[in-house]
């Protein structure tokens, strides 16, 4: 009976080198191993994320790489997003107006991911399928200087449904957090560019038209049953305003710049990405 | 991700080339001559996002202006290769080079371009690639192509004075200049002399450099290649002064030293002037002669050494996981996709496509797409090879339904209409027996919802009882709308005339009367009959529609393709369609693969989808519905 149990205690004190081996390969390995299960999936997935989007040729990559080096590069089309790790001074961000001069968080600066998108027609609905509710904010780059403004308004209809859509879930769960939008006016160094008013003005006139035009139109095929209309804004059927969407929880502000110039569109965004941290 | 290197060679040989990330930032481009980006800009929207393909081009090169462009890809990185030269030239080893430049531009920059959170490198790329353009340009222009054109030394100078005033300016990132611009210059003027278009100042101050490369070729040649003829192969001189003149740029940069050393190379050429170039030649013309040209071969030497290593290194990895380990991680992912691997599921997806009614040519071309879109990109962790294919597809059937420009019919009119006079004409063409006058009154009565005045044309004046299954319709809506405020009328002229004839009436006719739309239905028409399809194009003349819609049925197969191309092509080079009415659709079930096959084969929009008997059962495309159902 005992001799079974004592040969393997025998076994298991025995210096064997087999045995000390094992151990230490098993206390060095079993550590690190549980480690890079375990924690693997953390880290910077929790910086703060804002989105670029708008039409094909407003000047969304340029902007975002006058972020990573102090002259933007030279751009063609985009055809797939593109992420970049930006920060801004901490003293910039909205929490720190509460914080003591001498607070030495103020010093460091505070980091964000910065995502572009591709803004042709046919990688539209990819782009803003990376609107989550998880975005902190969305820049909506347009160009100043077109004409023709319905194409740049029809992106940002859908963008800006999808953030009420957006909203309207997220508010029935918990307290309902203000979404920033801000209509970034490219390419004011051009001689046609508008200014940020009336920019404001034709959009506003385009969402509109937009929305009038959506209500009336043919329904999509398999959304014949849809008992939710998609409606932008506060329900009456007045003009559209871009007030009335702070009443979904939905800020939208007008900035005019140009990637071109001194410091471009670093310190305007700088500002503005500070107000929404 | 999208990073086109483009690299202009010279303004002869190649105009320019670039390397692009797919998110669009230029990583490096050479310029010989200015392109205008938009050229690179219309290439990335037509065949890389709307992945039209020029007529006759079989997909391997694209015309835009007067420049051809040519291309590859490395999915993995992310990055598009592209060199644009002219169209008039006939360049053998364009491919070569963009391979060559792929491999070398990949395994240098590589780790650097998969740091996550990154837009740009920094890469010194400019004499790598002058050194494979060389060596192409030598291995091909003394082999294959004999002379083409003259060039005589004397032409060759003023090119690199041009070059030399880049230079001087102060360059605000040395590394990043263009080293090898300067050596390869003297070759594309030669070659350019004919083509006029290039912006050359010959500067009477000829500057010491050019000279330089014109003597040293002359040099080159007489020892290097006795044999061959100095006027034989405009490329094949070029060659020789490149790797001169490129051998003392190239030295510090492979040292990595590379600013100071521009300096003082800028610092000469600037100075030189006139009087000066004599001194300067005959220093030069010693120094070849002697210890400098043995100190210059070998620096070139190292570089094409290294060149040579990268390319030969090849597809290493590639092999690499065969075995235990690549059969393991065919499940547990992070593997590099081969065409081998990838062969099963692709055509597995072509067989589900095909059994949805998606043409035999279109469930082809989307597979091939998409094979050629995840060559070489890595699979996620613990996702199948199966997996991976059938997302790309569901993506790529995705892109295709998507339109470029979302159609808003009532706005249109209503901008239409508030500009002048004229109504919005949209006209209707198709197959016989697909549902024309249907559809036709099915839009109708969508206008006159919206209280919209409209004239319906009847231009069928050749199937007997068109005009009168019209005439019911037309007689039905008015009943309908009476209560909505809409207004319709029917305009005929009976049978027999010409249709064109009478659409332009019609139109006239509505204008008179303040209509807002007028509707044209036309005869059916077999898409293969030349007779038939040629009054087409005079139809759209006279009647100049907004709007021309093809009606096609969900029922049909195979031919789907060719009645979309054949009617698109129907009404000249000026015009055409503007989008697919695809009726029927509550006939197929889920195999609508017609969608697919119509859109893919044109690039054009479906607007409309006719689901059932009624006037309300007309629908916009929801292109979620559609790709359920497909890949269901």
């Amino acid at each position: 009976m005992a001799n079974p149990l004592l040969g393997i205690i025998d076994a298991i004190f025995a210096p064997s080198p087999l045995g000390f081996f094992l151990a230490v390969l098993a206390i060095f390995t079993v550590p690190i191993l549980l480690h890079s299960f375990v924690f693997r999936p953390r880290g910077s997935q929790t910086l703060p994320t804002f989105l670029l989007l708008g039409p094909s040729s407003s000047g969304k990559t340029t902007l975002l790489t006058a972020f990573a080096s102090p002259t933007p590069s030279e751009t063609r089309v985009s055809q797939a997003p593109l992420s970049l790790e930006a920060s801004i001074p901490a003293t910039l961000t909205a929490s720190s107006k509460f914080r003591s001069s001498n607070d030495p968080s103020l010093r460091g600066t505070q980091k964000f991911i910065l995502q572009d998108t591709p803004g042709h027609g046919k990688l539209r609905p990819r782009a803003a399928e990376m609107l989550t509710k998880d975005t902190r904010g969305v820049v909506f780059v347009v160009d100043a200087s077109t004409t023709d403004w319905s194409d740049a308004a029809e992106y940002l209809y859908t963008v800006l449904l999808r953030i009420q859509k957006l909203q309207e879930s997220s508010s029935a769960g918990k307290g309902a957090r203000t979404f920033n939008v801000l209509i970034a006016c490219n390419k004011s160094d051009l001689f046609t560019a508008l200014p940020a008013q009336r920019v404001r003005k034709l959009l506003e006139h385009e969402l509109g038209r937009i929305r009038e035009a959506k209500a009336r139109g043919i329904v999509g095929v398999g959304e014949e049953d849809r008992e939710d209309e998609d409606w932008l804004g506060e329900g009456g059927s007045g003009d559209f305003t871009f007030e009335s969407l702070e009443e979904v929880g939905c800020v939208v502000d007008f900035r005019l710049g140009s990637n071109r110039g001194d410091d471009g569109w670093r310190k305007q965004l700088n500002e503005w990405i500070g107000s929404c941290l | 991700m999208s990073g086109a290197p483009r690299t202009t060679g010279n303004a002869t040989t190649i105009a320019a080339r670039t390397i692009l990330t797919t998110s669009g930032i230029l990583l490096w481009s050479k310029k010989y001559a200015p392109v205008n980006p938009s050229v690179v800009n219309s290439f990335i929207s037509d065949v890389l996002i709307e992945e039209r393909v020029q007529p006759g081009t079989d997909g391997k090169y694209y015309k835009k202006d007067s420049y051809t462009l040519k291309w590859t890809t490395a999915n993995d990185l992310g990055l598009i290769f592209i060199a644009v030269y002219q169209s008039l030239l006939q360049i053998t080893w364009i491919d070569e080079l963009l391979d060559t430049v792929k491999k070398l531009f990949t395994s240098l920059y590589g780790d650097q371009l998969k740091k996550p959170n990154t837009s740009t490198i920094q890469c010194h790329f400019d004499d790598y690639f002058a050194s494979r353009i060389q060596d192409l340009e030598k291995k091909h222009g003394s082999a294959a192509r004999p002379s083409t054109t003259f060039v005589p030394p004397t032409v060759i100078s003023p090119a690199p004075s041009s070059q030399s005033e880049k230079w001087d300016a102060p360059p605000p990132v040395p590394g990043l200049m263009k080293a090898s611009a300067r050596p390869v210059s003297p070759a594309i003027n030669g070659l350019t002399t004919p083509v006029p278009e290039i912006p050359r100042t010959p500067s009477p101050g000829m500057s010491s450099s050019g000279v330089i490369t014109a003597k040293r070729r002359g040099g080159r040649r007489r020892r290097g290649k006795a044999s061959a003829h100095a006027s034989s192969g405009d490329e094949v001189s070029p060659a020789p002064s490149t790797k001169k003149s490129g051998k003392k740029l190239r030295k510090w940069d492979a040292e990595g030293n590379a600013d100071e050393d521009d300096g003082q190379v800028l610092d000469y050429s600037a100075q030189d002037s006139g009087e000066e170039t004599g001194r300067k030649l005959d220093f030069i013309d010693q120094k070849e002669w002697g210890k400098k040209t043995s100190k210059g071969e070998f620096v070139l030497k190292e570089l094409g050494e290294e060149v040579q290593a990268i390319l030969n290194q090849p597809d290493a990895n590639a092999g690499s996981s065969s075995g235990a380990l690549g059969f393991f991680r065919k499940f547990v992912g992070g593997k590099t996709l081969t065409k081998e691997d990838m062969d099963k599921a692709l055509a597995g997806m072509k067989d589900h496509l095909l059994k949805k009614n998606v043409a035999q040519e279109a469930a082809n071309d989307i597979v091939k797409n998409v094979e050629s879109s995840l060559l070489g990109q890595k699979t996620g962790s613990f996702q199948s090879i199966d997996a991976v294919v059938r997302s790309a597809v569901e993506a790529a059937i995705k892109r295709i339904l998507t339109p470029t420009n979302s159609l808003d019919l009532l706005r249109e009119i209503q901008q239409k209409r508030s500009r002048g006079s004229r109504p919005y004409v949209i006209s209707i063409v198709g197959v016989n027996g697909v549902g024309k006058s249907t559809n036709l009154s099915k839009i109708c009565f969508f206008l006159l919802q919206n209280k919209f005045k409209v004239l319906i044309a009847a231009c069928d004046t050749f199937r007997s009882g068109a005009v009168e299954q019209l005439r019911v319709h037309a007689r039905n809506l008015k009943e309908l709308s009476e209560r909505e405020g809409g207004v319709v009328e029917l305009y005929e002229k009976g049978y027999g005339k010409d249709a064109a004839n009478i659409a332009k009436d019609a139109v006239d006719y509505a204008e008179k009367e303040h209509f807002d739309v007028v509707l044209i239905d036309t005869a059916g028409r077999r898409h293969n009959d030349q007779r038939l399809m040629s009054s087409l194009e005079k139809f759209a003349k006279l009647a100049a529609p907004d709007k021309i819609f093809m009606v096609g049925e969900a029922l049909v197969g195979t031919d789907s393709v060719m009645q979309a191309r054949n009617f698109n092509a129907a009404f000249g080079s000026q015009r055409s369609l503007d989008g697919f009415i695809i009726s029927k659709c509550d006939t197929v079930g889920d195999m609508i693969g017609t969608l697919i096959s119509m859109v893919f084969a044109t690039g054009i929009p479906v607007v409309f989808l006719g689901v059932g008997q009624n006037y309300q059962d007309l629908r916009t495309l929801n292109i979620s519905w559609a790709v359920g159902l497909l890949m269901s």
